[in-house]
This record gives structure tokens, C-alpha cells and sequence, in this order.
């Protein structure tokens, strides 16, 4: 290194880091999720969703959907309190998956904005032509160009202008401070509130309105799914305020309450709004379709996407108020909604690119404007297509169908997040009862998506496709390009080994100073399978310090497993990796992805953990998700002879492995293996059955092996008491799923945290069913 | 058939059907068992939102207090500050 790169450096380690000032108060972030959630969906869905569920159905709609938002809006929150950065989803599933995950997240993020966007542009130029037509505006217009009132180039012509004039605003590099954003909402809120208050005072002073509830589901109850599908965009609003994690004071505090505030707030408007909407109309003579007297539900529902204005026009009739102030409403946050989403579009391909996912065009910067240029052309070319090619309902529906994908992983991250990563996470606030909020909010949103294709069967493929698109772009483009400056992992110190068909063993060592014993406790089972050998020492960095960094102030114990190695090295093949990692079991499970490990072998302390974990936070982990067989070991180290060992058996897989390895430590002649089991009442599991079948298997004489089996009330203090006539218990684990395990510890669990006796628990690999659960 | 002729008529003209002496009993009746079960609906849906919010609101301000920092102090953490 040169001197003036030296001083460069120190330079650049001596001045202060730049950060971003947080400045957002709890108000203002609560409002800016408001302001994207009141907006075209309500204005849209309303008369839409009217038509199709009835005066009934549209006020469920919305109140069961903010039941359904608030369960992901707790996932969001709950994510947002532990990650508060910039980024939102395309973060969490970084964090939750890794890469792959968070390229989906972040190219569903970019279409479902860009698709939102669309969706306002168009919502503005329906309510501004309504609102000219009311006034007789564009009369001469029509007459003059010879165009047809009933047909879309002019709704379509002021939705292309109006998209075209953000996304020149957005490249000029302007956007709304969150000041100015907080007061347009409020502003917005109130509006919506003064409908809700009008349509009850409405039908204070004449109660017959209620009437127009009857029928309450003329279509039946099946149909109120399909208008919470299409409605669902209504309550998008927790990405937003998740993007506000490096603004927000305070905001593992401020971002929860944020989220959940918001969807109670705009709940209660929307059941407001819904019920004032269906009782604005007076059922009468001059409520008609082609001159036949209709119920004011169908009257509403007959316009459509402009359902909503025709509705409050005539709730507030006095001289074009009611149209006025609507139009003024609809325009303040439809362009309001329409800025947000295409910044928010933008910057989640600009991601991408600078991640190197997607081309370095989406990367691009402008010199002097400092706006990401490349990505905000390609947000325009979505947003315009959309808004041209689409009818409004199917852009909604798109738009629907997007962010509910989006939050289904949102959902998915929560439930991996606090299993595999808890203890490493700082939580503002953690939900009650998981994870039972963020399984329910799965459910619904799948059944919802299906349900969609009633109202949009373009929505129904283009969104799968947007998604499989995406799926291909990372494969082919994404995964060999993507840039790799915050790996959980390094790899510090490595010695490779020659190449070789055998079978390998990967021997995890946690503490150097115990490397000796427990290399030396895995001396039959490497023996048995003329293994090679590799020794992995895992160093946890915390989060404060840069992986690179690490190896400045920590001793990577390179000493003990020289020595550790050596006891083998005259025997097997060996070799040894040294790495840094954020967490021990996620850089166990990845060195065995990477190195296609058969068999992992783990030294286990036997404390009990009283937490979310039943046998630590790092041998649970280790034993749900790697696809490799698994010998977890507990008091077995050093160079001790097994003579009577007793291996519980059930008939699983797991048993009929346990039986394998308790074979290859009692070596001697002299040793027996007792197969025990516990009959209760109604089992039929014939132990020597399972025994002579296994002999054969394994190609152990039969004769090693003996069977006992006892009746007793509990199988666990059974076990127990027989394990103090052996001295080593050789025990499968559980199949159960770790959910399951979390409410209620598994009995091979309760076992080992009670056996006072050496033990080795055992896993069979499940090859595609741990691949499956490393997932979910 | 007949039923789904009067289904038909049902849906396209409610108002009518309902003012009419010729509406059926069990489709009055259905319905108010329909207004009822949405009632319901509302306000359990309300209910459920309004208990959410609060448990978060009175869990974030608890982790605020006691620090903890990690999922394990949060879920040893009592719930009730007595």
C-alpha cells in the first residue's frame, strides 16, 4: 500500500459517518401511511364493490379486510421494530431468505407501485372528467373533436398526462416533505370523515334510509371475497411507512404504532364511508336503470369505479358542493398516492440495480439532478403501458393481486425471522399469539388472490407471470451477477482437502478448548464410515462490527484446532475451515450446503434452554434445517468405551438411525444394544419386527441387539428410569416441525433435557423435506 | 326454474320485491338473519382491531421499559407490570 492510499484510509476511518437526521414525529409517519391508504382504492373499490356485494357485502368488505390488513400490518410492525431501515420488504426478505428472496420481493415491490401508480393516474382523470362533465364542461369538447363521452381516449389521454407529469417531477428530483404529505392527508381524512358524519346524520333525520340495506347480500356471501381481494389495495400503506426506518424518531417505537394506528383509523373511516355511501341514495322514482325503478345499491353499483362520486353527489346535492369537493379530494390524494408510488417503484428498481440484480442502467444517476434516471424509464414504461393497455378494474386488480403477494411474504419472513434469528434481533415490539396472526394472514391472502379471478382474469395472469419473470431473470441474470458486500459469512481461515468420493463428515466445533474430546468422540463414527473429515470452527461477529473487521479483535482459536486436526489427521482425510459468521447455526447449515456434507456431528453442553428453544438457539436451528444426517453429542468426548446402551425406538426413520449409530459406538463384543419402547394403550408397534428388519438393513447380526419393552403412564419418566441402567442413550429426534415445537416440546426434547446419562441424538437427512422447511 | 326466475327478479329489483306483498317469508326472513350475522361481523371485526391495537400499543411501551433487547427477554418479560 502506498502512502497516500494509507492516508486516505485514515482519513476516511477518522471523519465521521454521515447518517440521515430523523426527523419524522410519530403524526407524521402515521399519516403518511394514511395518506396512501386513503386514496383510489376506497374512491375506486367503493361503487365497484357496491355492485357486486351489495349494500351488505361493501361494508363487511371493508371492515373484514381491516381485520385481515391489521394481521399483516403486526408482521410489518413487528419486522419494522427489529429492522428499522430504509427498505421495507426487499430488507426483510434479505435478511429472512437471502438474495434470491429479496430480488422477488424487491421486482414485485417495483411492479406492484408502478401498477399502483397506474391506478391513480387513471382514478384522477375519472373523478376530473366526472367532475367536468358535471359542471358541462367538456360539451364543446366532445362535439368539437367528435369524440364519444362514453369512450376511454379521453380518460386514458388525462391519465398518460398526469402519470407523464410525476414522472418528469420525480426526475426533476422534487418530492413532498413529510410536513406537506401530513397536511394533504389530514385534509383528505377529514373529507372522508365528514362523509361518514353526513351519512349518519342523513339517516338520523330519516331512518328509511336504512331500507337500502335490504337486500343486505343480494349476490351471497361468496361474492364478498372477491371485493376484499379487489379492495385489499385500500389498506396498502405499511410499506411506506416501513420505507421510514432511517427518518423516524424512534422507530422501533414509533414504526409498530405507526403501522397498526393507521389500519384501526382507516377501518373505522371505511365502514363509515361504506355505510354512508349505500344510505346516500333515496330509493325513489328517479332512482332508475332504463326507466325501471331500481334499489339504490344497484343505482350505485351501475357506475362502477365512479360508483362512489355519483353516490356523495347526491348525499351532499347542494349546487355541485358534493362533486366539488369529492373531485378536490380525489385529485389531492390520488396525486399525492401517485408521487409516492412511482418514488417508491423507482427506488426499488434502482435497488436492484444497484445491487447489481438488474442491469447497471437501472443504476444510473443523473450528474446533476442526482435522480436515479435509468430506473425511473423503466417505472415509466410500466406505469404507462398499464394505464393505457388496461381497463381500470384490471389495473386495480393487478395492482390488488401485487401487494398481496408482497405482504404473503412479508408474512413468510416474520414466521422464519423470529424462528431462526430472534435472539439476534432487538424487537420494539413483538405479536401476541405467533405464529398464528401471520399463518391466518397467509390463508386468507391466498384464498383471496383465487378469489380475484371473478373480477380480473387479466390480473389473475399477469401477476404470476410478472412473478415467473422474475424468477428468470434471477437465475439466468440476477444470482451470477449480484453483488456480494454484506455476506453473512466469511471465511477466514480454509485448508482445503484433495477432492474424494467419501463419505464426509463435518465435525462442528463450538468451543476450541473442548476441539480434542470431541474430535475424538467422533473417532468409530468416522472409523465406521472411512469418512473425510472436516472441522469447522464458527466465530458469531455481533452486528455492530463489519464482518471484514473482525478478525482484528477476535481470536479465531486456529491453535486448538491445529491440535484437534492432528488426532485425526493419521487416520482420515482432513481438512478445516475457520469462519466469521452473524449466526453459528445459519453458517453451520451453509457450510454443509456448500460443501455437501452426509453427516454433521455437534457437541451439545445439555443445558436447557427456557426460551422459544427446547435444546439451544443453535442445535435447533442445526437439526430443522440441515439436509445431512446429524449426531448431536452430550457428554461423549474424550476417548470413553460404551458397553450398554439403550436406544428408545418408535418405528421412524430417525429410530432406525439411532439403532445405526448406537451399533457403531458400542463396538465391543461384549457391548449390547437394548431396542426399548413404552406400550400404551391401543399401540401396536412390534419392536422385534422392527428389529430383524433393521438387522437386515444395517447387516448387523441380530443377536446385538435386544428388545424390552414396558407399560407405563408416562413414556418420558419410563425412558428415564431405564437410561440409569446404561451409559449411553442413542435417541432420534422429532419430525414435528419447529412451529409445533415451539407450543409444545417434543418428547426425544423433554428426554435429552432430562437424561442424566451420555447421549447422542441422531437425525436422518430428509434431503427435500429440509430444503422445504429451510423455507417455511 | 321457477326459483331462478324469481332469483333473477330478486336481485335486479330488490326495492320492488320488498314493497311487493308477494315477497316470500323466508327470503325476509333470511335476511334479517343476513343483517344480523353482518352486524355481528362489524363489530366483532372492530372489536378484534381495537384489542389489537391496544395489546401493541401497551407491548411496545412495555419492551420501551423494561429494555430488553432480544425475542428470548421479551417473551421471559411478564406481561402485567405488578
Amino acid at each position: 500500500m502506498t502512502n497516500s492510499s494509507t492516508g486516505e484510509q485514515n482519513r476516511s476511518e477518522h471523519s465521521p459517518t454521515p447518517e440521515l437526521s430523523r426527523e419524522m414525529s410519530l403524526y407524521q409517519i402515521t399519516m403518511m401511511g394514511l395518506g396512501m391508504m386513503i386514496g383510489a382504492g376506497v374512491f375506486l373499490g367503493m361503487g365497484i364493490s357496491i355492485g357486486i356485494a351489495g349494500p351488505g357485502g361493501v361494508v363487511l368488505t371493508f371492515a373484514l379486510n381491516g381485520v385481515l390488513a391489521i394481521f399483516t400490518a403486526m408482521a410489518f410492525a413487528e419486522l419494522s421494530s427489529a429492522i428499522p431501515r430504509a427498505g421495507g420488504a426487499y430488507n426483510f426478505a434479505r435478511i429472512g431468505f437471502g438474495r434470491g428472496t429479496s430480488f422477488l420481493a424487491g421486482w414485485m415491490e417495483w411492479f406492484a407501485s408502478s401498477v399502483a401508480g397506474a391506478m391513480y393516474a387513471l382514478t384522477f382523470s375519472l373523478y376530473t372528467i366526472r367532475f367536468m362533465n358535471a359542471i358541462g364542461m367538456l360539451d364543446g369538447f366532445y362535439s368539437l373533436l367528435h369524440i364519444n363521452p362514453e369512450s376511454d381516449i379521453f380518460l386514458k389521454t388525462i391519465a398518460v398526462l398526469t402519470a407523464a407529469a410525476f414522472i418528469y417531477i420525480n426526475y426533476r428530483g422534487a418530492s413532498e416533505t413529510g410536513k406537506i404529505g401530513a397536511f394533504i392527508t389530514l385534509g383528505q381524512t377529514i373529507f372522508v370523515i365528514f362523509i361518514g358524519i353526513v351519512g349518519i346524520v342523513t339517516v338520523i333525520k330519516d331512518p328509511s334510509r336504512l331500507n337500502n340495506f335490504v337486500p343486505f347480500m343480494p349476490e351471497g356471501w361468496s361474492k364478498l371475497l372477491v371485493t376484499m381481494g379487489f379492495t385489499y389495495v385500500a389498506f396498502e400503506g405499511f410499506e411506506v411507512i416501513a420505507q421510514a426506518g432511517d427518518e423516524a424518531i424512534d422507530p422501533r417505537r414509533n414504526l409498530p404504532k405507526a403501522m397498526i394506528n393507521s389500519v384501526l383509523i382507516v377501518t373505522v373511516i371505511y365502514i363509515l364511508v361504506a355505510f354512508a355511501t349505500v344510505v346516500s341514495v333515496k330509493a325513489g322514482p328517479d332512482i332508475a336503470i332504463d326507466g325501471q325503478e331500481v334499489a339504490p345499491w344497484q343505482w350505485i353499483g351501475q357506475f362502477g369505479p365512479e360508483g362512489f362520486g355519483s353516490a356523495i353527489a347526491k348525499l351532499i346535492s347542494y349546487k355541485n358542493i358534493g362533486n366539488f369537493i369529492l373531485t378536490l379530494a380525489v385529485i389531492f390524494s390520488s396525486t399525492s398516492a401517485l408521487n409516492a408510488t412511482i418514488f417508491s417503484a423507482t427506488r426499488a428498481s434502482y435497488a436492484l440495480g444497484r445491487d447489481k440484480m438488474l442491469p447497471s442502467f437501472f443504476a444510473k444517476i443523473h450528474k446533476t439532478r442526482n435522480t436515479p434516471y435509468g430506473a425511473l424509464i423503466c417505472t415509466a414504461v410500466i406505469v404507462l403501458f398499464v394505464a393505457t393497455m388496461l381497463p381500470t378494474e384490471d389495473v386495480a386488480s393487478s395492482a390488488s393481486i401485487m401487494f398481496i403477494f408482497l405482504f404473503f411474504l412479508v408474512n413468510l419472513c416474520v414466521i422464519k425471522i423470529r424462528r431462526s434469528m430472534a435472539d439476534e434481533m432487538t424487537y420494539g415490539y413483538m405479536m401476541p399469539l405467533f405464529p398464528v396472526f401471520p399463518i391466518l394472514a397467509i390463508v386468507c391472502q391466498v384464498i383471496l388472490a383465487i378469489e380475484l379471478r371473478e373480477m380480473s382474469h387479466i390480473a389473475l395472469v399477469v401477476a404470476p407471470i410478472w412473478v415467473l419473470i422474475g424468477v428468470g431473470v434471477y437465475f439466468f441474470y440476477s444470482k451470477s451477477r449480484a453483488i456480494t458486500t454484506d455476506e453473512d459469512i466469511l471465511v477466514l481461515e480454509e485448508q482445503k482437502a484433495v477432492p474424494s468420493d467419501k463419505y464426509r463428515v463435518m465435525v462442528a466445533i463450538a468451543n476450541p478448548a473442548n476441539a480434542t474430546a470431541l474430535v475424538q468422540g467422533t473417532y468409530k463414527l468416522c472409523g465406521a464410515k472411512d469418512a473425510q473429515v472436516e472441522l469447522i470452527h464458527m466465530l458469531p461477529v455481533p452486528d455492530q462490527v463489519a464482518l471484514t473487521d473482525a478478525k482484528k479483535y477476535m481470536t479465531p482459536g486456529k491453535e486448538a484446532l491445529m491440535e484437534a486436526m492432528l488426532s485425526l489427521s493419521l487416520h482420515f482425510t482432513i481438512s478445516t475451515t475457520i469462519r466469521y459468521c452473524r449466526n453459528i447455526a445459519r453458517g453451520i447449515v451453509s457450510a454443509i450446503r456448500q460443501k455437501k456434507t452426509q453427516m454433521l456431528v455437534l457437541g451439545w453442553h445439555g443445558k436447557t434452554s427456557k426460551g422459544i428453544f427446547n435444546l439451544g438457539a443453535t442445535v435447533d436451528p442445526i437439526i430443522e434445517q440441515t439436509p445431512c444426517d446429524v449426531v448431536v453429542m452430550k457428554d461423549c468426548s474424550g476417548n470413553k468405551t460404551f458397553e450398554n446402551v439403550l436406544v428408545p425406538v418408535a418405528g421412524g426413520p430417525n429410530s432406525a438411525y439411532a439403532l445405526e449409530i448406537a451399533a457403531i459406538m458400542a463396538e465391543t463384543e461384549n457391548s449390547t444394544i437394548t431396542a426399548f419402547t413404552v406400550e400404551r394403550d391401543g399401540g401396536t408397534f412390534d419392536i422385534d419386527q422392527f428389529l430383524d428388519m433393521q438387522a437386515e438393513l444395517l447387516s448387523i447380526p441380530r443377536t446385538r441387539f435386544k428388545s424390552k419393552t414396558v407399560k407405563a403412564k408416562s413414556t418420558v419418566l419410563a425412558i428415564l428410569k431405564e437410561s440409569k441402567e446404561h451409559d449411553l442413550v442413542v435417541l432420534g429426534t422429532t419430525n414435528k416441525p419447529m412451529l409445533v415445537q415451539i407450543a409444545k416440546q417434543s418428547l426425544p426434547d423433554k428426554i435429552a433435557c432430562r437424561c442424566k446419562t451420555s447421549l447422542i441424538m441422531v437425525k436422518k437427512g430428509q434431503g427435500v423435506r429440509s430444503w422445504i422447511k429451510r423455507w417455511i | 326454474m321457477q326459483q331462478i326466475i324469481e332469483k333473477s327478479i330478486y336481485k335486479t329489483n330488490g326495492l320492488k320485491l320488498l314493497q311487493s306483498p308477494a315477497i316470500s317469508g323466508k327470503k325476509a326472513g333470511m335476511d334479517t338473519l343476513n343483517i344480523i350475522i353482518g352486524c355481528i361481523l362489524v363489530v366483532f371485526a372492530v372489536t378484534i382491531l381495537l384489542t389489537l391495537t391496544i395489546s401493541a400499543h401497551k407491548s411496545i411501551n412495555r419492551i420501551a421499559r423494561g429494555g430488553c433487547r432480544t425475542a428470548r427477554e421479551t417473551l421471559k418479560e411478564p406481561k402485567s407490570d405488578k
